[in-house]
């Protein structure tokens, strides 16, 4: 049982289509599973994923890192939203 | 920090990205595959990143779709630096030079020094390994030590202990062997001490066997001093033979001529010197003059071989030979017999103070000239022990008395 609980969080965690949003502090925000960027500003980063939007609000906002994947913002972040679209 | 170096080797650009579209393009890049880094947004139009070669190559197949200018701000990395290099030849060449000449220093011997011990042959031990194909510029890796030691130790059986060192480019050669051992001396043959001789007898110690002469004689060379037969010492007692050893002091004359010519040839340098320059690579030579290096004449010729060392453990396979000629003039010097007295004395002196087994008491001489030579007569006088074992052949004379009278 416990290695079933296991195996169903692992495959929760590694699912592809699903979005994953790490916040460190209120200095960085790492999306993973993003699918483009929407808007990207000085104070507020919009990053489009699967059946959802995050948008990012701060100030002297900065990517640090882009790939297909995954994008890294670090600066002055004042809230992350998750907007659901469907 | 490993990363950061790949990156570098694999070469980097700093782009600089202009345009209203600044989301297109990051989408573009993230769709391509295409990894900014360093990315810093100076103007809400303009955006700096930094990517690599191969992705650079990608972005400008598909700038068009991005609607803004990319512009190349820097370009870091081995690349681009081998291409900046890519005109100097001299450097290249430079470069494949030292590689091949580490490569060559790291895998040849270029120095073989020695550690032999005096009683081995040096000249046969090296002799023999270079048969063995242990020379100068042999490869390091045909170098076998263990195969070498053992063959050594059979050739050369008083040989100890052999070793083969191999530090760096430099090979070091240490031998070490046994010393005979001493002449056993039979404590049971029948000896006697004889004069080795003439002279004046002072003292006797005989430690065993029968004393034949006294303090105040006079002996010859070969008498005997220390019989070997001894004597009965009570009436009707036999006689026994023994080992006779002992020491005799006695004075003895020790006379030396020597002769020395009064006309000699000094030298009288010119001052003018020449110097020849040659290199030497393994057992290769390169004369860095024309003509040969035979010092015609009157002149000094010394030579002088100088070794490069990288460390104490790497050599150069260079050495440089230099040949110094100092040119002198022969001229006549003519001496008296009072010039040339003290050295003539002190070097007789001392060669036949070194012959005595003793102290010298004292000496005299006599210088004179004859034929344009000064000739020295001199007369040492000296208390020296004289005696030396010699086999004892006398026989014990009642064996003597009973074959008389047998028939």
């Amino acid at each position: 049982m416990l290695k079933d609980n296991l195996y169903a969080e692992l495959m929760e965690d590694l699912h592809p289509n699903r979005p994953r949003v790490e916040i460190l502090g209120d200095s960085r925000v790492i999306v993973e599973n993003h699918c483009g960027i929407q808007e990207y500003d000085d104070s507020i980063l919009r990053v489009r994923c699967r059946g959802c939007e995050v948008r990012i609000l701060g100030a002297d906002l900065e990517l640090t890192a882009l790939s297909m994947d995954e994008l890294a913002v670090i600066g002055v972040i004042s809230s992350v939203e998750y907007i659901t679209t469907e | 920090m490993i990363g950061r170096l790949w990156l570098l080797a694999c070469g980097q650009v700093r782009v600089r990205v202009t345009g209203a579209s600044l989301t297109r393009f990051l989408n573009l890049c993230a769709a391509q595959g295409i990894t900014l880094r360093q990315m810093d947004r100076t103007a809400w139009n303009e955006l700096h990143a930094t990517l690599s070669i191969r992705d650079f190559r990608t972005l400008r197949r598909h700038m068009g779709r991005t609607g803004c200018r990319v512009h190349i701000l820097r370009k870091r990395g081995l690349p681009f630096l081998a291409a900046r290099l890519r005109p100097r030849t001299a450097l290249w060449g430079g470069a494949v030079f030292a590689a091949a000449l580490c490569w060559l220093l790291g895998t040849h011997v270029w120095a073989i020094q020695t550690e032999i011990a005096p009683a081995i042959d040096e000249t046969a031990v090296m002799q023999q390994l270079s048969e063995m194909g242990v020379h100068i510029g042999m490869p390091i890796k045909d170098l076998n030590t263990r195969q070498i030691r053992w063959k050594m130790m059979q050739l050369q059986p008083n040989i100890t202990f052999f070793s083969l060192n191999l530090r760096g480019n430099s090979l070091t050669v240490v031998a070490y062997g046994s010393t005979d051992p001493p002449e056993v001396l039979d404590e049971h043959a029948v000896t006697k001490v004889v004069a080795t001789r003439d002279g004046v007898v002072t003292q006797v110690r005989a430690l065993e066997g029968q004393p034949m002469v006294q303090a105040g004689d006079a002996v010859q060379t070969g008498d005997t001093l220390i019989s070997g037969l001894v004597e009965p010492t009570r009436e009707g007692g036999k006689y026994r033979t023994a080992h006779a050893h002992g020491t005799v002091q006695a004075y003895t004359t020790h006379t030396v001529q020597a002769a020395r010519p009064l006309t000699e040839q000094s030298k009288r340098y010119t001052g003018k010197i020449r110097h020849q320059y040659a290199l030497v690579m393994g057992n290769k030579r390169l004369n860095f003059y024309i003509g040969s290096g035979i010092a015609g004449g009157t002149c000094d010729k010394i030579i002088t071989t100088r070794h490069f060392w990288l460390s104490d453990s790497v050599v150069l396979p260079v050495a440089l030979v230099t040949q110094t000629y100092t040119f002198y003039e022969r001229e006549p010097t003519t001496r008296t017999a009072e010039d040339v007295r003290v050295a003539m004395l002190s070097r007789a002196l001392g060669e036949t103070a070194a012959d005595i087994d003793g102290m010298v008491t004292s000496h005299s001489e006599t210088l004179t000239e004859q034929n344009g030579a000064a000739v020295l007569y001199l007369t040492v006088h000296a208390e020296e022990q004289i005696g030396t074992e010699a086999v004892d052949d006398s026989t014990v004379p009642e064996e003597n008395a009973e074959m008389e009278q047998v028939p």
